[in-house]
């Protein structure tokens, strides 16, 4: 299911968290293949995987503020980790502590005890989320498809990572000056230098997306195949702004300034800025026709599970290393034969993942899987399966 | 009764609202505060209690002066010819340590931020074309920060001043000197590229 990658495999050694969540105090040390984390619904299992997403890629995926993580009733959370990296290993910290002053909670990161940028962190150790919402991803919004693309750019280019940040401070700027103008509360003259600025981050996210895609295509595809799949699955990046198949950073630049000239009187009209990467889409094909509307409820489960791989895969080839994958209760969704093989391909290409489910998910756990129990915010107990 | 005298909630509060401190550094210091002498904390409240009354912002460059000019405004040696725009007080000290600038300065107050409802009237502009206006300036240097504010902010300006007699020039943004170019951060690398020039 997964080829096999020379340097081998990252993973999470020994997890520590401090009030993250519903979580006081926790150590968890994780076994280097398929670790299952079961309980009850509402104990914790998820935010136990949201803490290592929020360490491994500096900021959580579920909440939209940093304050959401920290425990009621703490000034400080902490996530660290001991990473296994065939380069190196690494202890990795992002702490989150509420200024007393402002009530507003700031990120500090450190990598072997010493402080970093927050954005050192990323893709130190690589990973894959695949969360219930993901099930959505053909027929939802694009912007499940945009941050799909976003999450893989940011961990293996640091470049686009800054990009990425920068682009999304310039456009909610932007559009507070134009919604600005609209009222007629300030002058349009500051708006180009916003625009340029837009433009620059904005056009080098395109390129990057439109490359990241062309290489999702075969993982895709020889995902899609080896699980079962027998149609043929097509990935087909929509950049929103003029940038046209083949056209590199220049060309993609001056597309998207034209088509914000253009746009200027309707820009002011609605307050908002009305081209760009926050309007792309990721188009989904299967056998050539938009998924969207041609797939069956099975068919988009098996293409979802095709992209989670496909970023995998990806990964693998771009960073040398198998990155950890995370399954937020989604092995519910597989019937019993399609679960088992994947599990085992999973555990067979040295990957480790770490699965939450309320089901003991019987006949399906390769050997060598560990077994967790959460109950109220705790592990509470640990087994081999 | 809490466990903790108020005087000393009190001080760890108000250290605790200093940039970059948190609750634990808060207490360190006020326990550092407590141990002491009574001169010492004496010294420190008296430091603090001067300050807003000893310092003013200079009347032509906006700098920190404790007169109606600030040290660099009044030093004769300095070029007046060549006028560069930062957005704080602290950016002057930090171009200041480089030793590589002989001219004068202009402290906007900020950068444009509409989420803040900073635009170009809540910054030093019209002052700055006052400054302009006499023609003894041919090189205006935009210093403003390389963050997104900082950007639009250099590109307004250039705007606004482009119909003068005068040189606009933007500060480039680059490689830290001194480091190996192996231990710069991607970002850094691939903006000196951006912004290479020929030799």
């Amino acid at each position: 299911m997964l080829p096999p990658v020379a340097e081998g495999a990252c993973s999470l050694e020994r997890l520590r968290i401090y009030a993250f969540r519903n979580y006081a105090e926790q150590s968890v040390e994780f076994g280097p293949g398929i670790n299952v984390v079961g309980g009850r619904n509402a104990q914790g299992k998820t935010n136990l995987l949201e803490a290592v997403a929020t360490l491994l890629l500096t900021r959580s995926p579920r909440a939209s503020t940093s304050a959401d993580v920290v425990a009621w009733g703490s000034d400080e959370a902490l996530v660290e980790a001991r990473v296994v990296r065939p380069a190196a290993d690494r202890t990795l910290a992002i702490r989150f502590r509420r200024d007393l002053g402002s009530g507003r909670v700031t990120r500090t990161a450190t990598v072997d005890g010493s402080p970093r940028p927050a954005r050192d962190l990323l893709g130190l150790c690589p990973v894959v989320l695949f969360w219930p919402e993901d099930l959505q991803l053909v027929k939802a919004g694009p912007d499940g498809r945009r941050r799909l693309l976003d999450v893989v750019l940011s961990q293996l280019d640091a470049r686009a990572a800054a990009d990425l940040l920068r682009y999304r401070h310039v456009l909610e700027q932007r559009n507070s000056l134009l919604r600005q103008i609209r009222a007629g509360s300030a002058s349009p003259a500051p708006l180009q230098g916003f625009t340029r600025e837009l433009v620059s981050s904005g056009s080098r996210i395109q390129v990057a997306r439109a490359a990241l895609v062309e290489a999702l295509i075969p993982h895709g595809r020889e995902a899609l195949a080896q699980i079962g799949g027998g149609e043929e699955l097509g990935l087909h990046y929509l950049p929103d702004g003029g940038m046209e198949r083949g056209d590199g950073l220049e060309a993609t630049e001056q597309a998207l300034a034209a088509t914000l000239r253009r746009r200027h009187e309707e820009e002011i009209a609605r307050g908002a800025t009305l081209a760009g990467p926050h309007r792309d889409d990721l188009e989904l094909l299967i056998d050539g026709r938009p998924a969207r509307s041609a797939a069956s409820q099975g068919q988009q489960r098996s293409i979802v599970l095709a992209l989670k791989l496909a970023e995998v895969r990806h990964i693998a080839a771009r960073a040398g290393v198998m990155p950890v994958l995370l399954l937020d209760d989604v092995l519910s969704e597989l019937d019993p034969g399609r679960r088992h093989d994947l599990l085992s391909g999973l555990a067979a290409a040295g990957l480790q993942t770490l699965i939450t489910s309320s089901e003991l998910l019987p006949g399906s756990l390769p050997p060598g899987t560990r077994r967790f129990e959460v109950a109220a915010g705790r592990v509470v107990a640990e087994a081999r399966a | 009764m809490g466990l903790i005298p108020a005087a000393v909630e009190r001080l760890a509060a108000e250290f605790g609202r200093l940039p970059g401190i948190g609750p634990k550094t808060a207490q360190r210091l006020t326990f550092h505060c407590m141990s002491a002498t009574p001169e010492s904390t004496q010294r420190l409240a008296g430091a603090l209690r001067d300050l807003h009354d000893g310092v003013r912002a200079c009347r032509r460059c906006f700098f920190i002066a404790d007169d109606e000019l600030c040290a660099v405004c009044s030093n004769p040696r300095r070029d007046r010819t060549l006028l560069c725009v930062v957005e704080e007080p602290l950016d002057v000290l930090a171009v200041e340590r480089s030793g590589e600038f002989g001219g004068v300065y202009h402290v906007l107050g900020g950068a444009l931020s509409p989420i803040d409802g900073v635009g170009p009237d809540q910054l030093r502009i019209e002052a700055l074309e006052r400054r302009l206006d006499d023609g003894e300036v041919s090189e205006v240097v935009i210093a403003t920060d390389p963050d997104v504010e900082g950007e639009a902010t250099a590109h307004y300006l250039g705007e606004r001043l482009a119909s003068r007699e005068v040189v606009v020039s933007r500060l480039a943004h680059g490689l830290p000197a001194g480091a190996d170019l192996q231990y710069a951060d991607e970002v850094t690398v691939a903006r000196a590229f951006a912004g290479r020039r020929l030799v």
